[in-house]
């Protein structure tokens, strides 16, 4: 069913009682010719575009609960190209052109909305250091504008610019950036890949990988065996566990990051900001409720909930930074599953197992990815190549120093990026 | 209207206050909702979706309807809910998400088109043409979306942080909690009892019944008198905990101030309560039951009416229904008509059900459908296999109750359900240390809350190694339940028939049931897909509700279908009180050196470097731009002398046998080999091969060294320090600290130096003495200190420390000498300017991805020992000839100006990501050359002194050509530092 | 700081493979575990941590020199 005005109508004129299910709950086939393992923002879109880019449909996602309930759900909805080094810039220059015409791709409606990101800056070295990155995206071919203090007043007049702590310098302005609906990336890209073939699985997870003489033969699950020629490890947070499956041990510490609502508002904020002197970026749903987060809690977890000092410390930035959300109410915490690596950057990549692909560590930044890693992580396994703009997601870069992406400049520690 | 002898309001003080513009009166003991009710106020607000017109639903913090704004300006508080805004005098309350009126809302158009607007409409739709979602359809969903509004104004009210410890904190002063804290208190353990209300006594002020012979309520105020007489029970009323964490940590939200006219002090306090056990007596929130058309204006929960009759004396209505599938709701209709108001009729689902009340009765049949468009005035009951109207002007309706579980649930525990009770209760253990007692456990008599307290707080009594006595419970009643569960009690079908479960944001059985249809069958993607749960109620009305509906469409039971997760805050939590003391100043500390008030008093502009305040520059009268005073300071300091401040930097003291052992581990550089009065530059790395720090080392002693680091690393290299100390080289005999503070420090710098400080050291220094990278120990004017003859300017200079509370009297001194010789104070531009004169690089050049390799210090790297990093430094993408390495540029061409943050590229080459060649990291202009110069990486940039590159800066229009050169551009041979 | 096992640091010459491990592999366990922890915002203190990541019950925590020394 093509969803449309028109759909609408129809529907609501004769009684809502047409809709038909967004994707089937197929029983899982004895083999696939891939299997993706988590069904998540990335391993949806990789089925999606497997499906659409390269006419592969005999996939199955495997999805332990239900799909989108991982990272892909409970996030800050940011969608943004505004990357400094090679390796980050091409990709999600490409990720975003990718978002620009993702609904019509996979006819949904994922509320992208190209709002305007800004990042502010709070010194003469910081301001330099957003221009190097400004200039890179330039160069990229996407957008950025340096703003002044006076710019930064004129677009988020509500900024405390007089008594706050660290004054305001300007801001690096990113036209296209902005933020979408989270669950309906994921909901968008089931539907698409379903409607292509694709079998989605839910309730399913992966117990083993099976390998013989270095190749993948296919996984066992809770809900039986399944063999595969390609298998894609695409779980996030859980990386880990899944790689030791097939007895990889990777570069991946999992953190929980927190993330709030506030209750419903009338709008008061339109741009996505960041603050520069304390981890805390802040949007306006389009249901009303400001959503805004900060810095992981630091400490290795998979409880997927966070403590008391850190959310704390990410409220205090928001009320030096602009003072009057102070009577909006918090309305609800979460936290997630964040799969860090060492750089701060992703792996995108083959492994030494033939048939076996990886795709983790996007730290607490892979929603704005998920179109990206979806088309990328699909011509890898379709080609079994790597894809132009994600080339540099190396594995092996960590040892060999070759091609590091440290945007933040923190060095080799998982929970500093 | 208001009931005569009844509520415990004080009639004695009457309390005028304003609604929707109009003028009202209450008395003080009163809700903005309670007194609504008392003027017979039932529209209040309208829902988020569909703009129906809304009632007060509930008497508690769980009301998703009755929102309101509080205040004018720039106090304003949006999303009050009625039902626990304490009436004050003067009160400003305003309706939301209505225009223009209430009773007129233009949006309330939206219900008629109800059938284009079911759950998950807008995923399908507003995406053609594509410039219109975000030009049109966006901007008009997100001006008709949320309830208040912010006033925009920066938040004008005090709020507070404070932290508490207790042994056992209970929580919820109802009849569990009332006799738990009392067990616990007589225990003789430290108890923290915590309440929602501004009264203890929860349900008991709600209830007729007797315990040990007095009125409920009256009861419950005799024991909070008792209890707030015990020296070891601290009573917090109006404090609502939010959260359980890990430790036995709770955050709690305090108001301290909302319920007053003037509120002096803080508005609200969030608290961080630290208990060794926990006690939840939360007790249970009533559900609704669905029917058609039961979201109207006037259609209330049964124990609210109670509530409302019972507590505030106010009765919502004069000829009401009430609608159960339970015994407790007869007890609504009773007590309304022991009051003296008519009961038009008690309808009961259940078929066998026994209702002792002296007014209509109709068992077995339910609830169908009402009709009042701004308030009910009839309902429609299905009977006996017939339909029947009847009018009343409010109707009461218990679906049951649900123990309010959610503080079990904060650490990733799921309730579990109860069959016998229909209702989830709390899985024991999950919360650490924490126990659950009355009806948040389950039990719903008052009899056995009472009971369940005092036996749970005597088992938490004795974990806690005391010995209570056996508590002996109060007399009460045991009141019957017998509940049959009752979900959807159906009504007329068709496009607008519809039955409500989630009030606030509009969510029917209908959308529930599409959400199954469309494979939205995981509770968690149901709640996401038609938004049920989502409101500021969070699902307290509606969870169970629309879960039971969902279990039904999908063929499974409610046990197998779910809850979705609980998270803090239980309810809303300001974010001034979460963030309370950072607005403002209060985000950091400030660090302010010892001349910082003579600078200050010169004019100098001050700016953040980190959390320190250091002087741009400092201005002479006459100069009206910082370049005037930063291009004199620079000059004078390289022809005479200047004075700077570079206490900021880290400074930290070692001193130890194996101190030069751990110095060479910590450095790339070898410091065992440094004599006794002689400074070395180091070079740090971390551990992954990259530059982390650089600074000197100055050996005062055999075993003791001072290091200094950059400003901005001096906390990051100080954990560093540690870390290797005890995680790495615990062997090693070696002390250190921190004494960035203990020691102001001043650079005094330029040909003039020495004879400036000749002026003030007690011994003179000559150049034999202190040749350039040595140091001692000296006096200064009778004052023990230290000098070290280093350069950051690269002219002849040093650096001279004395303990912190000299620092203000020796900045002045040395200030009045150097302008007294010519020469000045300098501040952080001309500081700046000169060290990329020499090439001297910051933080802004060692940004964290740069190695020593990068920037020309390879060879520093000492193979001759391990050290931190160095290993993974000789990574051969380390080591790579197309890094990009540091070098300086020079403008080519006419006068053109150079940027930090440019991009580089071959002479010709389009500027695209694809032919990026390197940046630009430092950008002066130098009085001494009369150009802009500046620093930066360029890939195999050693080897290409000499070319001419494109240099790029988009943002600011520059577009340009530069020589690169070497980064030392002033004195390469160093011979102004040594003279 | 990660797992414990940076406690472990291995000698210079223990090769890439043993390097590249110790500094950016990590078992990274859904369970108990070893961590590092660090008490910034007072003494200072390395502080080896037995602990679960799923529930985050703390079981122990030592001195991270004490460890070290007792290895």
């Amino acid at each position: 069913m093509r969803f449309s005005a028109w759909q609408i109508i129809k529907q609501g004129l004769t009684g809502n009682k047409g809709w038909t299910p967004h994707w089937r709950s197929p029983e899982p086939k004895p083999e696939y010719d891939v299997i993706i393992i988590g069904g998540g923002g990335h391993g949806l879109s990789t089925a999606f575009y497997l499906a659409k880019e390269h006419g592969i449909t005999n996939i199955a996602v495997l999805e332990k609960g239900y799909i989108g309930g991982g990272n892909v759900g409970r996030n800050t909805t940011i969608v943004r190209a505004n990357y400094m080094l090679p390796g980050n810039s091409e990709f999600y220059s490409h990720s975003l052109r990718l978002w620009e015409n993702m609904e019509t791709d996979f006819n949904f409606n994922a509320m992208h909305s190209q709002r305007g990101i800004i990042n502010l800056f709070h010194s003469d070295g910081q301001r330099d250091a957003y221009a190097r990155r400004g200039n890179q995206m330039i160069s990229q071919g996407d957008d950025a504008v340096l703003l002044d203090r006076e710019g930064v007043r004129q677009m988020l007049p509500y900024l405390d610019f007089e008594q706050t702590r660290f004054p305001i310098f300007g801001g690096l302005y990113h036209p296209r950036g902005g933020s979408a609906r989270h669950d309906a990336v994921a909901w968008g890209y089931a539907r698409g890949a379903d409607m292509r073939g694709v079998d989605i699985i839910q309730n399913c997870e992966v117990t083993g990988i099976d390998i013989e003489g270095g190749i993948v033969k296919g996984v066992q699950t809770s809900r039986g065996a399944i063999r595969a020629k390609k298998v894609a490890l695409m779980t996030a947070g859980r990386s880990s566990q899944t790689a030791a499956m097939a007895g990889l041990t990777l570069p991946i510490e999992s953190h929980v990051l927190q993330a709030f609502v506030s209750e419903g508002l009338k709008p008061c904020i339109d741009h996505v900001v960041t603050y520069g002197m304390g981890h805390f970026y802040i949007s306006q749903s389009d249901k009303g409720g400001l959503v805004f987060g900060g810095d992981l809690d630091f400490y290795a977890s998979y409880a997927a909930r966070g403590n008391l000092p850190m959310a704390e410390h990410v409220l205090e930035a928001g009320m030096t930074l602009m003072p009057m959300i102070g009577k909006a109410r918090m309305l609800r915490s979460w936290g997630g599953i964040m799969d860090m690596s060492p750089d701060g950057s992703p792996i995108i990549d083959k492994t030494d197992i033939s048939g076996l692909y990886l795709n983790c560590g996007w730290c607490y930044g892979g929603f704005k990815a998920v179109p990206g890693s979806g088309f990328s992580m699909a011509h890898l396994v379709a080609k079994d190549e790597p894809h132009g703009p994600a080339a540099k997601f190396r594995l092996d870069r960590f040892a060999t120093g070759l091609g590091l992406m440290d945007e933040e400049g923190t060095g080799a520690q998982h929970n500093l990026h | 209207m208001r009931i005569e002898g009844k509520g415990h309001i004080d009639r004695a003080q009457p309390i005028e206050f304003h609604f929707g513009g109009e003028k009202y009166s209450g008395f003080q003991g009163d809700t903005l909702a309670s007194a609504l009710l008392a003027n017979d106020v039932h529209l209040v607000g309208r829902s988020f979706k569909y703009h129906r017109p809304r009632g007060i639903l509930t008497a508690g913090s769980e009301e998703p309807n009755a929102l309101v704004t509080i205040g004018e300006g720039a106090e304003r508080e949006p999303n009050v809910r009625a039902t626990m805004q304490e009436l004050y005098a003067g009160l400003q309350a305003t309706p939301q998400n209505a225009w223009p009126s209430l009773k007129y809302d233009l949006l309330s158009m939206n219900d008629a088109l109800a059938p284009f607007l079911s759950a998950g409409f807008y995923y399908k739709t507003f995406m053609w043409p594509k410039s219109f979602w975000e030009k049109v359809y966006e901007p008009f969903i997100r001006n008709a979306a949320g309830l208040g509004a912010l006033s925009g104004a920066h938040n004008p009210d005090t709020y507070a942080r404070a932290f508490a410890h207790c042994d056992v904190l209970v929580i919820g002063g109802g009849p569990a909690g009332l006799r738990a804290a009392r067990v616990a208190a007589d225990a003789g353990l430290d108890v923290i009892l915590a309440d929602e209300g501004w009264e203890l006594g929860g349900q008991l002020l709600s209830d007729s019944a007797e315990i040990e012979g007095q009125l409920a309520g009256d009861w419950a105020a005799s024991e909070a008198q008792a209890l707030s007489e015990m020296e070891n029970v601290r009573v917090m009323t109006r404090t609502t905990i939010t959260g359980a964490y890990d430790g036995g940590t709770f955050g709690a939200i305090e108001k301290r101030g909302t319920h007053l006219a003037n509120p002096k002090g803080a508005l609200e306090c969030f608290w961080r309560i630290t208990s060794k056990r926990a006690i939840l007596c939360a007790g249970a929130l009533e559900r609704p039951i669905a029917f058609t058309d039961n979201d109207r204006p006037g259609i209330m929960n049964a124990g609210a009416v109670k509530t409302y009759l019972n507590r505030f004396g106010v009765s919502p209505g004069q000829s009401i229904a009430v609608f159960g599938n339970n015994d407790n709701a007869h007890q609504t209709a009773r007590e309304l008509i022991a009051a003296g108001v008519k009961v038009a009729a008690v309808i009961d689902s259940r078929t066998q059900a026994q209702v002792n009340v002296d007014a209509p009765v109709f068992t077995g049949s339910r609830v169908i459908g009402s009709k009042g468009r701004l308030r009910v005035r009839e309902i429609a009951i299905e009977t006996d296999g017939e339909t029947r109207s009847l009018e009343v002007d409010c109707l009461a309706v218990s679906g049951g109750w649900n123990p309010t579980v959610h503080l079990t649930c904060h650490m990733n525990a799921r309730p579990v359900w109860e069959p016998s009770i229909h209702c989830f209760v709390p899985l024991e253990g999950a919360v650490p240390g924490l126990m659950v007692a009355g009806a948040a456990a389950g039990i719903f008599s008052t009899h056995g809350c009472l009971q369940s307290g005092g036996r749970v707080a005597a088992t938490v009594a004795r974990d806690l190694g005391k010995s209570p006595e056996d508590p002996k419970t109060p007399h009460s009643q045991n009141q019957s339940y017998g509940i049959e569960p009752l979900w959807d009690a159906g009504g007329t079908k068709g496009p607008w028939g519809r039955a409500w479960l989630d009030f606030q944001n509009d969510v029917t059985t209908k959308d529930v049931r599409q959400a199954a249809k469309e494979n939205y069958a995981s509770v968690e993607h149901m709640k996401r897909y038609t938004t049920q749960g989502m409101a500021t109620d969070q699902g307290k009305n509606s969870n169970v509700g629309a879960l039971a509906i969902l279990a039904d469409a999908t063929g499974r039971g409610i046990p197998e279908t779910g809850t979705t997760t609980f998270r803090p805050p239980y309810s809303p939590v300001a974010i001034a009180a979460m963030g309370a003391g950072a607005q403002g100043k209060g985000f950091a500390p400030q660090r302010f050196t010892t001349s910082h008030t003579a600078t200050v008093a010169r004019g100098a502009p001050m700016i953040e470097a980190g959390l320190w305040y250091r002087p741009s520059f400092y201005p002479e009268v006459g100069e009206t731009h910082w370049r005037e005073s930063c291009d004199r300071e620079v000059n004078l300091v390289r022809n005479a002398v200047g004075v700077c401040d570079v206490s900021t930097l880290g400074k930290i003291d070692f001193q130890g046998p194996d101190a030069a052992s751990f110095l060479d581990f910590i450095y790339c550089n070898t410091f065992s080999t440094l004599k006794v009065g002689k400074v070395r530059y180091g070079l740090m790395l971390r551990e992954d091969g990259h530059v982390m720090d650089d600074g000197t080392i100055a050996r005062l002693g055999e075993q003791h060294y001072v290091m200094t680091t950059t400003t901005a690393a001096a906390g990051q290299v100080m954990k560093h320090l540690e870390f290797v100390h005890q995680c790495l080289r615990p062997e090693l005999d070696v002390s250190f600290i921190s004494v960035t503070e203990q020691w102001a420090q001043f650079a005094v710098a330029g040909p003039q130096s020495r004879r400036l400080l000749n002026t003030l050291l007690d011994e003179q220094i000559n150049d034999a003495d202190l040749p350039y990278m040595s140091c001692g120990e000296i006096g200064v004017s009778g004052v023990a200190g230290r000098l070290f003859r280093i350069s950051f300017s690269g002219e002849h200079a040093y650096e001279v420390a004395v303990p912190a509370r000299f620092g203000d009297s020796l900045f002045r001194l040395l200030v009045a000498q150097a302008e007294a010789l010519g020469g000045c104070a300098y501040g952080m531009e001309a500081l700046n300017v000169m060290r990329i004169e020499k090439g001297f690089i910051t933080h802004a050049e060692i940004h964290g991805r740069t190695t020593a390799f990068d920037i020309g210090m390879d060879r520093m790297v000492s193979q001759k020992k391990d050290c931190v990093g160095n290993t993974m430094s000789r990574r051969p993408g380390l080591l790579d000839d197309t890094r990009e390495q540091l070098v300086g540029f020079k403008p080519k061409g006419h006068a053109q100006k150079l940027s930090a943050g440019a991009h580089l590229y071959n002479d010709g080459a389009s500027p695209v990501a694809e032919n990026d060649q390197g940046y630009v990291t430092s950008v002066a202009y130098s009085p001494s050359l009369e150009t802009d110069i500046g620093l930066g990486f360029l890939k195999g940039g050693r080897a290409r002194i000499g070319e001419t590159m494109r240099v790029v800066d988009a943002l600011r229009g520059i577009d340009g050509i530069v020589e690169i050169c070497g980064p030392v551009f002033l004195d390469p041979e160093g011979d102004r530092l040594r003279g | 700081m990660g797992h414990a096992s940076m406690l472990n640091r291995p000698e210079q010459d223990a090769g890439k493979d043993v390097w590249n491990a110790y500094l950016h592999e990590r078992a990274n366990i859904a369970g108990d575990v070893e961590d590092l922890w660090c008490h910034d915002m007072g003494c200072a203190a390395w502080i080896v941590v037995r602990r679960n990541t799923i529930s985050h019950t703390i079981y122990e925590a030592k001195l991270a020199n004490e460890v070290r020394d007792a290895d």
